[in-house]
């Protein structure tokens, strides 16, 4: 049996009028502050609220509780009974063995971000200080994901993206990547054009610093982490105008469906959590002890040292950074979490350590976003993004230098 | 007067304070405010932490936006100013009150605890913005009434009264 397009169009209006009500659209308080939510004037004085309740949370309830809680089961429990526990043990680290060397590492260590051990810095990274870290981003972020304020976020934000070639939803993506690169990465996939996908994983990989690596920073340097972000921010869109400037391609409009705001259901919330935190369990525990494991081998066979050597010109002399920042560097290939992690035991001047700190932010992104970027842009997206990243650690490497030096820090 | 009225003018007065308190917390990231502070009876904390520069914007644009609702009150789009600006002090409250939780349960890196130390916690000093809490609350009374009156409208218009 065919349908005409009229026959269609009147089953349609017969199932409307037997199941749609219409009643007169009243326009209730939750409606105005949905719409004042999307009006600059008072929604960008509630987003800057909104993000220091979500950076203020992830502060709180990741760094100060869930990673203060965890730290004493290392301290005092873990790392102590490994290091009595595996064989070939010693009073220095000359003194032992080369598995023990590799599993638990330096025995001297007085902090678990001293010990280099797979077993021991490896596992207190990536339990301790990541997980509490993406946790906490995670549940603040579906929260907001589940009451509709994201949405709104996206609207509000749109103007400002639109001057680097991007949209709205771009803030996505860049959220998403302040817990972890990865589904960052995959995130771009709601922009439109291959333009649009291409500028998004450049700039993420190489601005935006995922949740583990804000724990580690707050660590570091915990008075500047504001100037830094603040930093960062300001380099994205520098970078971002830059590469829209040069690059060819479409930067269509956005269409956006905003829900009303909604109360969130506890029980999808936790949901959401749990797959999202699953999967980052999946990857990134992985590759912190893969990543550790690497470098103390690299460690043993004296490569560390050599690129020390071979780099210690540009790091020292363009930087201003002392010659071991060159084996964490190496380190941020594999994960870069450890790698400030890293840089927080070697002894060097706060100016020094905030240098050291946006190096590594800007310095190529961890293997495991690296692979998602082949996967998403291709090889010849990889490239582009590798130049982009290759010139924007050495300008705003050297910026910060500079800032640095000129502020006296 | 009717409520509304004396809402207008509480919420005004309210903002004008948040927004004086605001301008503090700008003064405390500079370290301005730091003898104030003792003086004080002690109620404020001399120093905040690296947070201290965006809690004083929020707090500060919190209190123009209350202010700024609450000289057309009545109106949907005022009350509804005020409201996002009272939902901005609460954000801020609600984060210092996550913060003294957590803070007296992580036991500073260490599994040990004592009911002292768990309690002292959630002694003063308080942030500017869990002192105003109490006072913003009223803000829940002109919500469920805005509600209601607009629910009794509803009725009316539909009973076409």
């Amino acid at each position: 049996m065919t349908v005409t397009s009229d026959e269609r169009w009147d089953l349609i209006d017969k199932i409307t009028d037997r199941t749609v009500k219409f009643g007169k659209y009243v326009r209730k308080l939750k409606d105005v502050v949905g719409e004042l939510t999307v009006r600059p004037s008072t929604g960008i004085p509630l987003a800057i609220a909104v993000l220091f309740g979500f950076f203020s949370f992830f502060y709180t309830f990741g760094l100060n509780f869930l990673m203060m809680l965890l730290y004493p089961l290392f301290t005092e429990y873990i790392i102590p009974w490994l290091v009595l526990t595996v064989p070939g043990g010693g009073a220095t680290l000359e003194e032992c063995g080369v598995l023990y060397g590799i599993l638990v590492g330096d025995p001297t260590a007085t902090n678990p971000f001293e010990y280099f051990g797979v077993l021991t810095t490896g596992l207190y990274v990536a339990i301790a200080i990541v997980l509490p870290a993406v946790i906490a981003f995670y549940v603040i972020l579906t929260i907001l994901e589940d009451t509709g304020y994201m949405p709104r976020l996206v609207t509000l934000i749109d103007t400002v993206f639109h001057k680097i070639g991007l949209h709205g939803f771009a803030v996505v993506p860049m959220l998403i990547s302040l817990g972890c690169n990865i589904p960052g990465v995959e995130a771009t996939r709601t922009l439109e054009t291959r333009k649009q996908r291409f500028m998004m994983m450049a700039l993420l990989a190489v601005f935006i610093p995922c949740g583990a690596q804000l724990g580690v920073m707050l660590q570091i340097v915990p008075e500047y982490l504001g100037p830094l972000l603040l930093y960062f921010i300001i380099c994205f869109f520098i970078a971002g105008f830059v590469l829209d400037t040069f690059i060819r391609g479409k930067s269509p409009e956005m269409l956006i469906d905003v829900p009303p705001y909604r109360a969130p259901i506890w029980r999808n919330i936790a949901r959401k959590v749990w797959y999202r935190v699953e999967e980052f369990i999946g990857v990134a525990i992985p590759m912190v002890l893969a990543g550790v494991l690497v470098v103390n081998i690299l460690y043993w066979i004296g490569v560390i040292d050599w690129l020390g050597t071979v780099l210690a010109p540009m790091f020292v002399g363009y930087f201003g950074v002392p010659e071991e920042t060159a084996g964490p560097l190496v380190m941020a290939f594999m994960r870069k979490d450890v790698a400030i992690a890293q840089i927080g035991a070697i002894q060097m001047t706060m100016a020094q350590k905030i240098v050291a700190v946006t190096l590594v932010t800007i310095y190529f992104p961890c293997l495991a976003t690296f692979l998602m970027m082949l996967k998403e842009g291709g090889v010849i997206d990889l490239l582009k993004c590798m130049g982009v990243l290759i010139v924007s650690f050495f300008v705003f490497g050297g910026l910060m230098t500079g800032i640095v030096s000129i502020l006296g820090v | 007067m009717d409520k509304w009225k004396w809402g207008s003018v509480y919420f005004s007065v309210l903002g004008a304070v948040i927004l004086w308190f605001g301008c503090w917390e700008l003064a405390t990231s500079y370290g301005l405010t730091g003898t104030w502070a003792t003086n004080w009876l002690k109620l404020f904390p001399e120093a905040m932490d690296w947070m201290c520069l965006w809690r004083g914007i929020v707090a500060f644009l919190a209190g123009l936006l209350i202010m700024w609702g609450a000289f057309r009150f009545s109106d949907v789009e005022g009350f509804g100013t005020s409201v996002i600006g009272i939902l901005m002090l609460w954000t801020l409250a609600g984060c210092d009150i996550l913060k003294m939780i957590c803070g007296s349960l992580s036991g500073d890196g260490a599994w040990s605890y004592s009911i002292y130390s768990f309690l002292e916690s959630y002694a003063p000093p308080y942030p500017a913005a869990i002192w105003l809490l109490p006072f913003s609350l009223v803000m829940i009374y002109f919500i469920t009434s805005w509600d209601k009156e607009e629910e009794q409208k509803e009725i009316k218009v539909a009973t076409g009264d």
